[in-house]
């Protein structure tokens, strides 16, 4: 899987970062409420989120569920915006959708009408790649994600792995500089987990992206991550943001052996236990 | 039997995975009974309409299926004039009619669908008229349009559109925002989103419309051809009606029912296309 990888995606298009863009994303004091009519109460979900996401950075972001970590990468990609503070994608502020953003969701997502083939060209298409370059794109990233005998199958023939892998394909077909992935291999089991986060770090590693990883998984954000930063439970605020010591390149199935990891991880369960028991008592 | 089965059955598997689908084996294996007993319905009851007619029940109620077939020959054959140009009629003022009520109902569900305070404006006045019977305002349609097809067109494009509309509306407004979402993501247009997922998203409750408003467009039509009208299938079996011709108002009602098998399997064919990502 990983040969085919040495080549460049396009020759024309630059690695992000190349020319001194600066692809970072940065909350500036967000704060977010939710609903409020006039019987039902407003929900403040999140309360002075401050943190910064450097050109080409991983970033996880972790805590415990209903945080509104996923709403952050709503706020990042513009579909939803703050109540007050601000959002910086490539230091401009965010108004509306971003463009050159890459967002994996949770759920796969894929156009159920749409060929596995269909559904990863599809952003080409919308993009206006010339139909010449969507071929080698469409047929590259179906290999990278292990899909060459379905590229003719539609969506609901294919396993939830399979799923994924397409709507990862799908994703990173055009190359966003920025990538928001939402506990992207939260349903997988273990083994395919392992393998996906292992396809995610090669990529990664050979085309360096700013990289928002939202997951409830500590073991996860330590083998991918650069930094992880905690949020708390509701209103969600910066509990503390870590940098992650596991030396790179890493081994997806082996990091957790590593004394770095085992430290970080105790320290970073430590918080999130006495997140997790505040929340309850509240 | 069962042993058989059993044996048999991988190889099969084997040979053609894509093939034998389960569902299929399981099909066959009624088929040929059922196909049977389907006939044999259909024929006793065509034997007891044989026996009955003009024995135990007058010739002129119920005629014979005989009767009608002899009927239905001769108009066919045009040594009774008129049948084809019947048929042209009524076709005419059903696809015209069925066609302006989809469009028409599709785009004001797609406007509505999209424009919520728009909808919240026009849903009660659009359900106000809903709840008018359509055949109570087939006369005022024929005063404003004429005794010609234009009258039953517009009949039937009223009906048809109230059914487009409620599918298409419902269809809009139940849609998943997340797929929308994706595709915005990729920098798609309001447009493309429409195209590539609004319109494939809401096919299943728009064939669905479309199927059930077939009959809808077809009562329409015959209503106002009953009203009044110089020619159409419904015009036939009027007239032969009020000469207590019984034969030529089911061999009229013969014709309205192949004219229907057709509608129904020109969508069924549409369907088949369209929604091929449904199937396995």
């Amino acid at each position: 899987m990983a040969q085919a990888e040495g080549d460049p995606l396009a020759p024309r298009q630059e690695r992000a970062g190349a020319a001194g863009s600066r692809r970072g994303v940065r909350f500036d004091q967000v704060n977010l409420w939710f609903g409020g009519g006039r019987r039902r109460q407003a929900v403040h979900a999140l309360c002075d989120v401050s943190f910064t996401v450097a050109d080409r950075e991983f970033c996880a972001i972790v805590g415990p569920s209903g945080c509104g970590k996923s709403t952050l990468l709503n706020l990042a990609s513009g579909l939803r915006p703050a109540t007050a503070g601000t959002v910086h994608v490539d230091n401009k502020p965010v108004r509306g959708l971003v463009p050159d953003i890459g967002y994996v969701t949770q759920d796969s997502n894929l156009l159920p009408w749409l060929t596995v083939q269909d559904n990863i060209r599809l952003p080409l298409q919308i993009r206006g790649v010339p139909a010449s370059e969507q071929e080698a794109l469409v047929e590259r990233w179906i290999s990278t994600v292990g899909l060459d005998g379905f590229r003719h199958s539609y969506p609901r023939q294919l396993s939830g792995g399979m799923q994924k892998r397409c709507s990862i394909a799908r994703t990173l077909v055009y190359d966003p500089p920025i990538l928001l992935m939402d506990e992207p291999f939260g349903a997988l089991d273990a083994m395919t987990k392992a393998q996906m986060q292992d396809v995610l770090l090669q990529l990664w590693e050979e085309r360096p992206k700013t990289v928002l990883f939202v997951t409830h998984d500590l073991s996860e954000a330590l083998t991918l991550a650069d930094k992880v930063v905690v949020i708390t439970s509701r209103p969600g605020r910066v509990r503390d943001v870590v940098t992650v010591d596991v030396p790179r390149p890493r081994d997806v199935f082996h990091a957790s052996e590593l004394p770095e990891f085992a430290r970080q991880h105790r320290a970073l369960w430590d918080m999130f236990a006495a997140e997790l028991s505040q929340g309850g008592r509240r | 039997m069962t042993a058989g089965a059993t044996a048999g059955t991988p190889p099969e598997e084997l040979q053609d995975p894509a093939v034998s689908v389960p569902a299929t084996g399981g099909r066959k294996g009624l088929a040929w009974g059922t196909q049977v007993l389907r006939v044999a319905v259909f024929a006793v009851i065509l034997g007891f309409w044989q026996l009955a007619g003009g024995r135990w029940i007058p010739d002129y109620m119920i005629s014979s299926p005989s009767q009608v077939a002899v009927t239905l020959w001769h108009l066919a054959a045009g040594d009774t004039p008129g049948l084809w140009g019947d048929i042209t009629t009524t076709a005419e003022e059903l696809v015209v009619g069925y066609a302006l009520g989809l469009v028409a109902g599709v785009a004001v569900g797609l406007l509505l669908g999209y424009w919520r305070a728009g909808a919240a404006v026009f849903n009660p006045l659009i359900a106000a008229i809903n709840g008018i019977p359509k055949i109570a305002l087939a006369p005022l349609f024929l005063i404003w349009f004429g005794i010609g097809i234009d009258s039953k067109v517009a009949i039937a494009s009223m009906s048809v559109f109230f059914v487009m509309f409620y599918n298409c509306y419902m269809g809009v407004a139940t849609m998943q925002q997340e797929l929308v979402n994706v595709l915005r993501v990729m920098g798609a247009s309001r447009w493309t989103v429409i195209r590539r997922v609004t319109l494939p998203q809401i096919t299943v409750p728009l064939l669905a419309g479309m199927k059930a408003s077939v009959p809808f467009a077809m009562i329409g039509v015959i209503v106002g051809e009953f009203i009044a009208a110089q020619r159409g299938v419904g015009y036939l079996i009027d007239t032969a009606t009020q000469n207590f011709d019984s034969a030529t108002v089911f061999a009229g009602i013969v014709v309205l029912m192949i004219m229907m098998i057709i509608g129904m399997m020109l969508i069924a064919l549409v369907e088949k296309r369209v929604l091929r990502w449904q199937r396995d």
